[in-house]
């Protein structure tokens, strides 16, 4: 396999993903539960960032996630009913994938 | 751009282009965060910019809420030794988060009058922060400002009418 992503960019970039969940963790028990969903969608978001880094192919499936992920924090500031539809949206679309196997 | 309009029309913005910032707008919402009022002029507050792609990255693990990534984040501190010694407990406890936060609306609206977006940062570990950012124990971190060049125009959300009162609390303005 020829791989040219240097083992410190994907060491750096697990490390920043761990990271990034475990602080995200130790905020949330001073801040607004709003928060909880919004941190466990950016882990998302990141690690499909990571497993570009990585190497790890992606299902073509995931491609649009990103944006529909970074969407919601704007859909929460229109509103919890709002944001519980987009939620919903991501579920199904997971759903529909597993669906599929 | 008039004062109202940037008060008005200011958005969070969260997503940023590649472009860097020049010096010359970073000076500029310097000089808007050191002119902000402060409690008995204290000017407790410290100002570090971060431009740096790496470190940047480290803040964005440490500090949840920060967006982008952006070009350059503005890390707003408090010398709470300083803000004891001029405000005693009231420094302490309300002045250094008051200061910080005018000084943070003051660059807000200057970068929006440049035509950057921004967005405020609460949500962060503020050890990790200060480690990362080699402040002393006394220098604590209050807020961080992501800063770029908008990658997107949000729409601003309605304001509330219901919370002005006329005279007493609770007559109706």
């Amino acid at each position: 396999m020829n791989d040219t992503t240097s083992r410190t960019e994907r060491e750096r970039s697990l490390l920043e993903l761990i990271g990034f969940a475990i602080i995200s963790a130790r905020n949330l028990l001073d801040e607004t539960p709003d928060y909880g969903p919004i941190r466990l969608l950016e882990v998302a978001d990141r690690l499909i960032g990571s497993c570009v880094v990585l190497g790890v192919d992606l299902p073509a499936w995931t491609a649009d996630l990103p944006a529909r992920i970074r969407a919601g924090g704007r859909v929460l500031a229109e509103g919890p009913e709002a944001f519980r539809l987009l939620l919903d949206e991501l579920v199904a679309s997971v759903i529909g994938q597993m669906l599929e196997d | 751009m008039e004062t109202k309009d940037a008060i008005q029309t200011r958005r969070s913005v969260r997503r940023f282009t590649e472009e860097t910032l020049e010096q010359q707008a970073v000076d500029q919402l310097l000089d808007a965060a050191r002119w902000a009022p402060s409690g008995g002029n204290a000017q407790t507050w410290r100002f570090i910019v971060v431009r740096d792609r790496a470190r940047i990255r480290q803040l964005r693990v440490v500090s949840p809420g920060l967006p982008g990534p952006p070009p350059c984040v503005l890390v707003i501190c408090q010398d709470m030794d300083e803000a004891g010694d001029r405000g005693a407990r009231l420094g302490i406890d309300r002045l250094v988060l008051f200061d910080a936060a005018m000084a943070a609306q003051n660059v807000l609206l200057a970068a929006h009058d440049l035509g950057l977006g921004s967005c405020v940062v609460a949500s962060f570990h503020k050890n990790a922060v200060q480690q990362l950012l080699d402040m002393p124990e006394y220098v604590e971190p209050m807020l961080l400002i992501a800063l770029g060049w908008p990658d997107e125009l949000p729409v601003p959300p309605r304001r509330r009418e219901e919370v002005v009162f006329r005279e007493r609390y609770n007559i109706p303005y």
